[in-house]
């Protein structure tokens, strides 16, 4: 049953306002925050209106920070004692010194247990085995959290991966739009499908989202993504079941479609 | 990954896994790469040196406890950066006295101005002609309104104060500005979320 919000949208028109801003009392945030999880409209208005005010502190201008800036970052984040590794949703999935000079601390058992000489390197193969955030960009594979292999082959081309030391070709499908040819998506199968979206000859710019088309023409929806060049590339990991999709897409919020794979996967 | 293949090339999105699993030359590239640009905005709301190298430090080590949080899917890692690095400087701002600020000296020294590096106008290049492009075509009460929220952190009631006007055009300027802001990137294609 559709559950309906509390109180008009209206009641919460200046509150919607000031909490785009980040100025909202937090008194008010309160009570906005409950209606904003009961409302799509208001949900969808913070989420435009934040971006946009996002998108406005590109235009501030860089500036040379006072000399000795770098060096003095670098040493507050070698004097954290540690962080804790959280994913995506802020659970926290693992704890790791991080101290860029600090003894590995806390990990450092495994580290002697791998009698490693290198407790760096056994530290970065063991955060890596914890971090849950699927991030991934051209250059590198992750899957599941680890690492496997890493992307060759020039942007514009299909790609190969090298999991494990083994090649693997992807099922590549090209981007159209309005029947010219505008990127590619490159499925890679595995445990979990990744596919890498690469755009080569896009004209807007903005946020985008990407989707997969049901064969009964519902959509799943891929994420959020943002073009802020002719050539972007994104990455993203498919849900199960994706090789019954019909089609993707790229679709502005509108709705407007600015690329289609137009074959079936 | 082998992590000394970490370089100035490595990706912005890269830089970040790396950095949420603590490896060193990551967090070194990646503050090298932003500093500019986070104590830039610091110091464009700040508007004083050893505050803005403050909030910058602060941005930065933030930035790199909750790198594991970054969601690709939510946007670039650019914005993503610029949006901690603000809030951090509208919290630290808002404890001192409010600085007099001229939002139109501000848009037309700073937001207007060219001295972009050549690496940068490659990251944000098109982005931001159609940023001041849009924010151009803004009524300049609107742009101002806009301008003192957004970069400052400004209430309605404190720009009705700053601008003597009453506070119910304050609020009418703020959410014009933001609903005609958005009306232009519509219109010039620059995509919605
Ligand atoms: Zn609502």
């Amino acid at each position: 049953m559709k559950r309906f919000p509390t109180r008009d949208c209206e009641y919460f028109d200046d509150d919607r306002v000031a909490f785009i801003f980040g100025n909202l009392d937090p008194e008010r945030a309160l009570n906005f925050e409950q209606h904003l999880g009961e409302c799509e409209r208001c949900r969808g208005e913070v989420a435009v209106g934040s971006s946009d005010i996002d998108a406005l502190m590109l235009l501030a201008p860089e500036v040379d920070p006072p000399i000795g800036f770098e060096e003095r970052v670098l040493s507050s984040i070698a004097a954290e004692p540690s962080t804790l590794l959280q994913n995506e949703r802020g659970q926290r999935i693992g704890e790791l010194t991080t101290s860029c000079h600090a003894p590995v601390g806390r990990l450092s058992r495994r580290s002697r247990a791998n009698g490693s000489r290198h407790p760096y390197r056994q530290r970065s193969r063991l955060a890596l085995s914890m971090v849950g955030v699927v991030v991934i960009a051209i250059g590198s594979f992750v899957i599941g959290g680890s690492v496997i292999g890493r992307l060759g082959g020039s942007s514009s081309s299909p790609k190969s991966v090298t999991v494990h030391g083994r090649a693997l070709a992807p099922l590549v499908v090209s981007l159209t739009s309005a029947r010219s040819d505008i990127g590619s998506a490159a499925i890679y199968q595995g445990s979990t499908a990744w596919m890498i979206v690469d755009l080569t000859n896009v004209k807007d710019r903005g946020y985008v989202r990407c989707r997969l088309t049901e064969p009964d023409g519902s959509a799943v929806d891929l994420g959020r993504f943002f073009v802020a060049r002719s050539h972007t590339s994104w990455a993203t990991p498919l849900p199960a079941g994706w090789s019954h999709a019909r089609e993707i897409e790229i679709v502005t919020s509108n709705g407007r479609v600015v690329a289609t794979s137009h074959v079936k996967l | 990954m082998e992590f000394d293949e970490i370089s100035p090339e490595t990706t912005d999105e890269t830089l970040l896994l790396a950095m949420a699993q603590g490896i060193p030359e990551a967090i070194t590239v990646f503050v090298r790469r932003f500093q500019r640009r986070v104590y830039g905005l610091a110091l464009m709301i700040a508007n004083d040196e050893p505050l803005a190298e403050e909030i910058a430090q602060e941005s930065l080590l933030k930035i790199w406890r909750h790198a594991a949080m970054y969601d690709p899917r939510r946007g670039s890692v650019t914005s993503w950066v610029l949006t901690i690095t603000r809030h951090v400087a509208i919290d630290r701002v808002r404890v001192r006295t409010l600085p007099r600020v001229d939002p139109e000296a501000l848009y037309r020294d700073e937001l207007q101005s060219d001295n972009r590096s050549p690496e940068e106008e490659v990251v944000v290049g098109d982005s931001v002609e159609f940023l001041r492009y849009a924010l151009e075509q803004l009524p300049p009460e609107q742009r101002r309104a806009l301008i003192l929220a957004s970069f400052y952190g400004r209430t309605a009631n404190e720009i009705a104060v700053d601008e003597s006007i009453p506070l119910g055009t304050a609020k009418t300027r703020i959410r014009s500005g933001l609903r005609n802001l958005r009306k232009q990137f519509t219109a010039e294609g620059y995509l919605n979320p």
